[in-house]
């Protein structure tokens, strides 16, 4: 089709509509960096506090369990013989409850909802389905450092 | 749903109905958008087509473009300063660990970082050449003093916004900046007390990075959106500056593309120095350690070598040097009254190139002055 100057209309209209297609490919572009940009990144992948200091393995006697507060996510370090420490999330695996040790029975009490967990975080008793969540600990010149 | 004037219904016409889009719609076109007047007893679209159909000889078109250009940079710093500030902490411990998370944890951190600081860096450059563009074109005549002294107190309120966000990083260099800053600006007679009161002390602690912070994200930038409120609407009144060149005859809506491919190359020059030239952070600030080569921005570089330079004056002579050239600059439409001769703005003119000259060679000598001692 061509208009009296002889100009292709049709032509015309693909290569404006084109453009403009090729413009409205930048606002998805846009809406996905930023929303990518807002997703805050979740505390596994903040390398400044993957690393916490847990006090001294000397001040912990074996087979005890020590509470370690960290934010919103509280661990234990248990010290299972002499030159071994493990960690376990002081979480309960039911409903978000923060657990208890009991020295006497080597145990972990949910006073919410009376579960328990042994020392390496298994369900004993109670609601919880899933066992506690276990993080490398290691010993640095007598400090205890858990890795999350 | 109302019916329109065409019979349709519309949803145009029910929100039309029910408020006044032209109003709406003239507010945010004051800011460069459309450089016509809506007429806001009309509907939107009535006034729309009638200010798009206005001859526009040339909208967004060189050396018209720098205005637009910073406005549209503003913009962006809004944008990507908002994004920041979803990270930023405004505390001394907090600060640095909060900007590497932004640089190493975020997704397109880095990105929205770099896009910020070279904006910011284009956005006083820009505005710096268009008060000099205004100066050597003579626009500052009779009828025009409202655009020059906005023109003038945009660069400087876009400098202390520059100047404010300079520290936020808690980095080494930014601190040390800052410091170096703070000796010019505690100089100056009346100016210094009044930023020393704003930002509530000598240190720069925690409290006084919060004040910067608030300064910087709030102060600042509602005081420069102020200003291109007011230069626009007095550009509107008075028209906007003559060109030399013979302008094309076009419509505003050819305009309106001309704007958006001003918008497309400064993306894609932006993100090319984003990419190209990025300026990571410096390693965190340790206030018990000076680094050797600390200096303050570029903008304040010649007075900190008028003030070394001038040693022997008192310390309150020295401080009102720069703010006596400061008042000069922004009063110049007031001075500068055409005679019959011109004699007087030929004097202007030779005054304004030595001070460029002078200003150009002192912020040399600032720039080296770090290094000889």
């Amino acid at each position: 089709m061509k208009d009296k100057e002889g100009t292709d209309l049709e032509r015309r209209g693909v290569l404006i509509w084109l453009s403009r297609g090729f413009l409205a490919l930048w606002a998805p572009a846009a809406a996905g960096v930023a929303t990518s940009f807002m997703k805050a990144p979740s505390a596994e992948h903040r390398p400044g506090e993957r690393a916490i200091h847990a006090g001294t393995l000397s001040s912990l006697p074996i087979g005890d369990a020590r509470f370690v507060h960290h934010g919103n996510d509280p661990v234990f370090v248990v010290r299972v013989s002499e030159a071994q420490v493990m960690a376990v999330s002081a979480i309960c695996t039911h409903m978000r409850c923060v657990l208890k040790w009991d020295k006497e029975t080597s145990t972990f009490q949910c006073p919410c909802h009376d579960g328990s967990f042994d020392r390496k975080g298994n369900v004993l008793s109670g609601p919880p389905k899933k066992p506690l969540p276990q993080f490398p600990a290691e010993v640095r010149a007598d400090e205890i450092v858990v890795h999350t | 749903m109302e019916t329109n004037p065409e019979g349709k219904r519309s949803l145009l016409g029910w929100l039309e109905a029910r408020v006044n889009l032209t109003e709406i719609a003239s507010f945010l076109s004051v800011f460069g958008l459309l450089p016509a007047e809506l007429d806001s007893r009309k509907p939107l679209r009535a006034a729309l087509r009638e200010a798009m159909s206005q001859p526009l000889p040339s909208y967004a078109r060189w050396p018209r473009v720098l205005g637009i250009l910073s406005f549209l940079l503003f913009i962006f710093l809004v944008l990507t300063g908002t994004m920041l500030a979803f990270y930023y902490q405004p505390t001394a411990e907090q600060a640095y660990p909060s900007v590497t998370l932004i640089a190493r944890d975020v997704a397109f951190g880095t990105l929205i970082h770099q896009v910020h600081y070279w904006s910011a860096v284009l956005f006083l450059l820009f505005l710096g050449m268009r008060v000099i563009r205004f100066f050597f074109q003579g626009l500052y005549a009779r009828g025009r003093e409202i655009v020059w002294m906005v023109a003038v107190l945009t660069f400087v309120a876009a400098a202390l916004a520059d100047l404010t966000g300079r520290l936020l990083p808690y980095d080494a260099s930014g601190y040390w900046t800052t410091v170096r800053a703070r000796e010019v600006t505690d100089a100056l007679p009346i100016l210094g007390p009044i930023t020393s009161f704003l930002v509530g002390g000598v240190g720069l602690d925690s409290m006084v990075l919060t004040r910067y912070y608030v300064l910087h994200i709030a102060i600042f930038p509602i005081l420069l959106l102020m200003l291109f409120y007011f230069h626009f609407s007095s550009v509107r009144r008075v028209g906007m500056s003559r060109l030399d060149v013979a302008p094309a005859n076009r419509s505003l809506r050819v305009a309106m593309y001309d704007l958006l491919l001003l918008v497309i190359f400064m993306v894609g020059g932006l993100m090319t120095l984003a990419v190209l030239f990025p300026q990571p952070f410096d390693a965190m600030a340790n206030p018990l350690h000076t680094p050797p080569d600390s200096r303050p921005p570029w903008y304040l570089l010649a007075p900190l070598a008028l003030m070394e330079a001038l040693s022997f004056l008192p310390k309150f002579v020295r401080g009102l040097i720069p703010e006596v050239v400061l008042a000069v600059v922004l009063f110049l439409p007031f001075l500068d009254r055409e005679s019959g001769s011109g004699a007087r703005r030929r004097l202007f003119r030779i005054l304004g190139i030595a001070l460029l000259v002078i200003w150009g060679a002192l912020s040399w000598i600032g720039w080296f002055l770090e290094v000889r001692r």
